[in-house]
């Protein structure tokens, strides 16, 4: 009887790692891990904030990325594994979207699903950081145009998880189901 | 919340009374499998006691009762699910048991956080009762590496969950407070180990404090 329990618990974990084989791993490190290039760029534009730096490792390869709160908002910057400059994202509230924009993404989640429900917004920016600063200082003024990154629970026939990328006017360039992550040890 | 607050100046006016404390293992293990909007999960949890100072101040291992468990979810929302369960229990003094379930599970994902509230009601049916809960328990997820739990990476679980049950007319309260350490391999297997300490009988005689090792694991296929 104990052999059983054990060859089936064998056959179950085994199962388990079999069926689940993908490592998308975050971990943070000290700055003197950083590319120099990319620890230079963040921290000449953020001298006042709290840095904090993780190496993100996926299928795409090694990246690094500089997280911290810059004006009661979330500032993410990724960096190639040489230091390049990939992108800016900085999460924002719904209602900070420019209106025009706004009402573009209003429309898109109206005619798609009966429901819709927006969980997260990200600005992001292909372009220098130094270009950035200047559209956060003053939006109307900078020439620059972010994409948005939206999370939202959208209702059709099911309610799915949504990672939504639309252009700087708030129409859709593409979208992917989001896998929600267990919640066994939360829920039960 | 304020309740978490007052629990432990609870705790500390009844422990001046005649009290009840032991120690017990908890071996714990779940499995679960979703599709679409459905899910069934099986747990199985066996109480060890290790020692019982009303009882004898010996130390020894006795396998008080062993619970499965059996769940029928279905998600409302990506956060939002509904579940109906029963367990069949496996008494040491031959009181077995059975139990149904009712609960409502949300689940927030925070930058660094992820928190967890699940509302639970269950009836256990034993020989000439019935015995009623009305459960409530906070968790709180936390990754120790990064800013979401990934495989291969530590996190820690703390959760609080109070308990309010009906008997023959007689109102009791129990919190359990729980603090482990876990490991994720991949995303469908987890490894958690942590202290379990549960305080109960608040209304009526015989204050207990429980201290449970509890470890177990968590498979999702």
């Amino acid at each position: 009887m104990k052999h059983t329990f054990t060859i089936m618990l064998i056959c179950v974990v085994h199962l388990a790692f079999t069926q689940d084989g993908k490592i998308e791993k975050e971990q943070q490190v000290e700055s003197s891990e950083v590319p120099e290039n990319a620890f230079d760029i963040v921290s000449k534009n953020f001298p006042e904030q709290k840095i904090k730096w993780f190496k993100e490792l996926s299928d795409k390869g090694i990246s690094f990325e500089a997280k911290f709160q810059n004006d009661d908002h979330f500032f993410s910057i990724e960096f190639s594994r040489d230091g390049d400059l990939q992108d800016t994202e900085i999460t924002v509230r719904f209602d900070e979207v420019h209106k025009k924009v706004k009402s573009n993404l209003i429309s898109y989640f109206d005619e798609n699903y009966t429901k819709h429900k927006i969980l997260k917004v990200q600005l992001r920016f292909n372009q220098p950081i130094t270009k950035v600063i200047n559209y956060w200082e003053n939006p109307l003024k900078s020439t620059l145009l972010p994409q948005f990154e939206i999370e939202y629970i959208g209702k059709n026939e099911s309610k799915n998880l949504w990672e939504g990328e639309f252009d700087s006017k708030g129409n859709l360039i593409s979208k992917r189901k989001v896998i929600t992550k267990s919640s066994d040890t939360l829920s039960y | 919340m304020r309740l978490i607050f007052i629990l432990p100046l609870l705790i500390t006016i009844s422990a001046s009374g005649q009290t009840i404390f032991s120690g017990a293992l908890f071996p714990e293990m779940a499995m679960s499998y979703s599709k679409n909007e459905w899910m069934v999960a099986m747990k199985f949890q066996s109480e060890n006691r290790l020692f019982d100072r009303h009882l004898s101040e010996r130390w020894k291992l006795n396998t008080e009762q062993t619970d499965f468990q059996s769940f029928l979810g279905y998600k409302l929302s990506p956060r939002v699910s509904i579940s109906l369960g029963h367990q069949f229990r496996f008494a040491s003094d031959k009181n077995n048991s059975h139990r149904s379930i009712e609960q409502i599970s949300f689940v927030q994902d925070g930058i660094r956080i992820r928190v967890g509230h699940r509302i639970r009601f269950d009836q256990t049916y034993l020989t000439n009762t019935t015995l009623f809960r009305y459960r409530y328990r906070l968790s709180l997820e936390i990754p120790l590496n990064g800013y979401s739990l990934d495989p291969t990476e530590f996190y820690v679980l703390f959760q609080d969950e109070q308990i309010l049950s009906f008997e023959a007319n007689k109102w009791d309260l129990e919190n359990r407070i729980h603090g482990a350490i876990g490991y994720v391999f991949v995303n469908s297997f987890k490894l958690q180990t942590g202290i379990d300490y549960r305080t109960d009988r608040y209304f009526t005689e015989g204050f207990r404090h429980r201290l449970w090792w509890k470890s177990g694991l968590f498979i999702k296929l």
